[in-house]
C-alpha cells in the first residue's frame, strides 16, 4: 500500500530537503539489512571491537584511519594522510569499489548491492552517529 | 489484494519477527503449510544463508542429500589424526568463517607447523629418479627456466603466468579481464619452455585438467587471492577436532530443520513460491530457495522454467578440480628425525605426498597421496586393493624403509562423488568472465550460492560470502 505523505514531509520535499527523506526510518532499516554484507568484518556499536575491519561507530564525517588501535593498510594510512574523510559521497564510492578510492586497500569486498541498497547502507551508517 | 497475503511487506519483517512468523504460517499452496526459504545443500554456503535468514526472522528448512553436513568441509574422522579431505586451513582474512566459529563458540586452533614439511626435507621423484630438495635447482632433471628453478613445478606455474594485473580481487569475473581469460599454455609456449618443462608444470596442476584447459586468469586470481590473504596478519588456523565441526555446529544452531538424505531432483517455480521435489518422493515448498550446490550437483536437478542459457551452460560444462586422495595410515615411522621426510613431489602416479602431522610433533599418523587432474583419474580407475598396492610400491621405491609401514585407511575422490563433482570450480579459459556472474544471478525466487558464486577470497570464505549474498538478496526483496 502506498504511503500518503504527510503535509510536513511534502513541504520538506518541496523545499528540496532530501536528507530528511533519505534518512527515513524505513531507509535506515533497509540499510541495516544491507549491513549484513559488512557485519562479519565490522562492528558498529560505540567502542565495539575491531575485527578484520575497524569499528564503524560514528564513521560518517570522521577522518579515515582514525583508530590508533587498528592495523590499517599502508594504502589506507596514506589516504588518511592525504585527508580522506568519510562522508556520504566517499562512502558510496568506497562501497562501490574500495580499490578505486584507495588503491592497495586490504578491504576485500565486491559490491553486489543495488544502488538503492548502497545508499540505504550509508543512511544506516549515518544514523549510528546521529543516535549518539 | 488477494496476492498481498503472500507478499511480505517490509513492515512485517522490520516490525517484528513475530509478524513474519505469523505470515509464514499461512498456506502457500492449498493444504500446505509453508516455509519462507528452503536451502539446498548444507555446506558452508547454504548454512550461512540459513543462519542469516533466521536471524532476520524467516523460517528456513535445509535439504541435504548426504547423511553428513559440511559438503566440501570433510574431516576424515575414521583416519588416525583426523586429516581434512576438504577445506583445510583458515586464514585470518577468512573473516566470515572465523566470525561464525567465534559466534558459535567453535574453538579454532593455530595450525601446526610440522618439521616434516620443511622444504629442505622434501624429495623430488622425477622420471623414477630421486632428487633431494636441496639439489633440485641444480639438477639435470629440472627443466624449469632460471627464475623458477628452485620451485616445485606447481608453484612455478603460478609464477610463470606473470604478475597478476587484477587491481581488485573480484575482477576475475569481469568482462574487462577477458584478455587474460586464455589458456596458460599460450603464455608458456611464448616463453619458449621445453616439452619436458610443460610436462612437469602440468603434472600436479590444481587449476585445470591440462595447461590448455587452465585459464591464465585463474592463475592471476589465485595469486591475487594469496596476496590479499597475506595483507591480514595472523596465524593459519583449523577448527579444533576437525573443520567439519564448524558446519555441524551451524546446522545444530538452526531453529529450522536440516533434513539429510534429501536429494533434490526438481525445482518448479511459480509466481508465489517454489516447489522442490526429492528423489524419495517428498515435496517441499517455500517462498524462496537458495540453491547452494556445486555446479555438477545441479546436473541432477530439473529446473522449471529452465535455467537461463549462460547458467545452463555453466552447469553443463564448467570443469571442477579433479582431486583423489589416498590416506595412508602410518603403522611405523620409517623416516629419520632429521633427513628426508615422506614429503614428495612426483611426476609419477604418487603426484604429491604430504605427511599429516596435525600436532607438529614430527610424528605423522598418516600420509596423504594427493593427485590432481589426469593423475587423479588414474587412481579412480583402480580398485582399493590395486590402488593401495600401487601407492605402497611407489613409496617403497622412494623410501625402501616404508615396506610394511603403511596401509590404506581411506580413499577420497571428489570427482567420483556426484554431489560434489570435483573439489572446486576450475573455470576453463573464457568461462569465468562469461559465465561466473551469471551463475550468481537470482532467477525469480531462486537464489544461488556456493563457492563458485563467491566473488573475492577463494574456498571456504567464498562459500560463506555467497551464502551471505544470497540471504541479503532475499531480505532486500521483502
Amino acid at each position: 500500500m502506498k504511503k500518503i505523505l504527510n503535509p510536513i514531509a511534502a513541504m520538506l520535499l518541496a523545499l528540496g530537503a532530501t536528507t530528511a527523506c533519505a534518512q527515513s526510518a524505513e531507509e535506515i532499516q533497509k540499510g541495516k539489512l544491507a549491513f549484513m554484507r559488512c557485519a562479519a568484518c565490522h562492528t558498529v556499536e560505540a567502542g565495539g571491537k575491531h575485527r578484520v575491519g575497524p569499528n564503524l561507530a560514528s564513521v560518517v564525517g570522521a577522518k579515515a584511519g582514525r583508530h590508533a588501535d587498528f592495523g590499517y593498510s599502508p594504502a589506507m594510512k596514506k589516504a588518511a594522510q592525504d585527508g580522506l574523510v568519510w562522508d556520504a559521497v566517499t562512502l558510496q564510492r568506497w562501497i562501490a569499489r574500495p580499490g578505486a578510492l584507495v588503491p592497495g586497500t586490504s578491504m576485500v569486498y565486491a559490491n553486489s548491492l543495488s544502488e538503492a541498497d548502497s545508499k540505504a547502507l550509508v543512511a544506516y551508517l549515518s544514523s549510528l552517529g546521529a543516535k549518539r | 489484494m488477494a496476492g498481498a497475503a503472500y507478499t511480505y511487506s517490509r513492515r512485517h519483517l522490520l516490525g517484528a519477527a513475530a509478524a513474519t512468523a505469523a505470515l509464514a504460517a499461512r498456506p502457500l499452496w492449498a493444504g500446505e503449510r509453508s516455509t519462507d526459504v528452503i536451502v539446498l545443500g548444507a555446506g558452508l554456503a547454504g548454512l550461512n544463508a540459513a543462519m542469516l535468514l533466521e536471524q532476520f526472522g524467516l523460517s528456513v528448512k535445509v535439504l541435504e542429500a548426504r547423511e553428513r553436513v559440511g559438503g566440501r568441509l570433510y574431516t576424515l574422522d575414521g583416519v588416525p589424526g583426523r586429516p581434512e579431505a576438504g577445506g583445510n586451513q583458515l586464514a585470518p582474512a577468512y573473516a566470515r568463517t572465523v566470525a561464525m566459529a567465534d559466534q558459535l563458540g567453535v574453538a579454532l586452533e593455530r595450525s601446526a607447523t610440522s618439521p616434516l614439511l620443511k622444504p629442505e626435507r622434501m624429495v623430488y621423484d622425477i622420471g623414477g629418479r630421486r632428487v633431494p630438495a636441496g639439489d633440485w635447482a641444480g639438477s639435470v632433471l629440472n627443466p624449469l627456466p632460471s627464475p623458477v628453478r628452485a620451485l616445485a613445478p606447481d608453484r612455478a606455474l603460478l609464477r610463470l603466468g606473470g604478475a597478476s594485473p587484477l587491481s581488485q580481487l573480484g575482477d576475475w569475473r569481469e568482462v574487462g579481464a577477458s584478455a587474460h581469460d586464455v589458456p596458460v599454455l599460450e603464455r608458456l609456449r611464448a616463453q619458449g619452455l621445453s616439452d619436458e618443462a610443460l610436462r612437469l608444470l602440468a603434472a600436479n596442476n590444481s587449476y585445470g585438467q591440462t595447461l590448455n584447459e587452465t585459464a591464465l586468469l585463474t592463475l592471476f586470481y589465485v595469486q591475487s587471492n594469496l596476496g590479499e590473504i597475506m595483507k591480514i596478519p595472523g596465524p593459519l588456523q583449523n577448527v579444533k577436532g576437525g573443520n567439519q565441526r564448524l558446519p555441524e555446529a551451524m546446522a545444530a544452531a538452526l531453529k529450522g530443520q536440516v533434513l539429510r538424505g534429501q536429494r533434490v531432483t526438481a525445482v518448479d517455480s511459480a509466481a508465489r513460491g517454489v516447489r522442490v521435489r526429492c528423489a524419495d518422493g517428498s515435496v517441499h515448498e517455500a517462498r524462496h530457495i537458495v540453491c547452494a550446490l556445486p555446479l555438477p550437483a545441479m546436473r541432477g536437478i530439473r529446473f522449471t522454467p529452465g535455467l537461463p542459457a549462460l547458467q545452463a551452460e555453466a552447469v553443463r560444462s564448467v570443469p571442477y578440480a579433479q582431486i583423489t586422495q589416498l590416506h595412508l595410515e602410518v603403522l611405523r615411522p620409517f623416516w629419520d628425525a632429521q633427513g628426508f621426510s615422506p614429503y614428495v613431489w612426483s611426476d609419477g602416479p604418487l603426484g604429491r605426498v604430504f605427511p599429516q602431522d596435525e600436532q607438529g610433533s614430527g610424528q605423522a599418523q598418516s600420509l596423504v597421496v594427493w593427485s590432481n587432474a589426469s593423475g587423479a583419474a588414474r587412481w579412480d580407475r583402480l580398485g582399493d586393493r590395486e590402488a593401495e598396492a600401487l601407492a605402497l610400491a611407489e613409496l617403497e621405491r622412494i623410501f625402501p624403509a616404508s615396506k610394511g609401514a603403511l596401509r590404506l585407511a581411506q580413499r577420497v575422490s571428489w570427482q567420483q562423488d556426484p554431489l560434489a563433482g570435483g573439489a572446486w570450480a576450475n573455470w576453463a579459459p573464457g568461462q569465468s568472465t562469461r559465465l561466473a556472474k551469471a551463475c550468481a544471478a537470482p532467477l525469480g525466487r531462486i537464489h544461488f550460492a556456493g563457492e563458485h558464486t563467491g566473488a573475492t577470497i577463494r574456498g571456504m570464505e567464498a562459500a560463506m560470502e555467497s551464502g551471505e549474498r544470497a540471504a541479503s538478496e532475499i531480505l532486500s526483496t521483502l
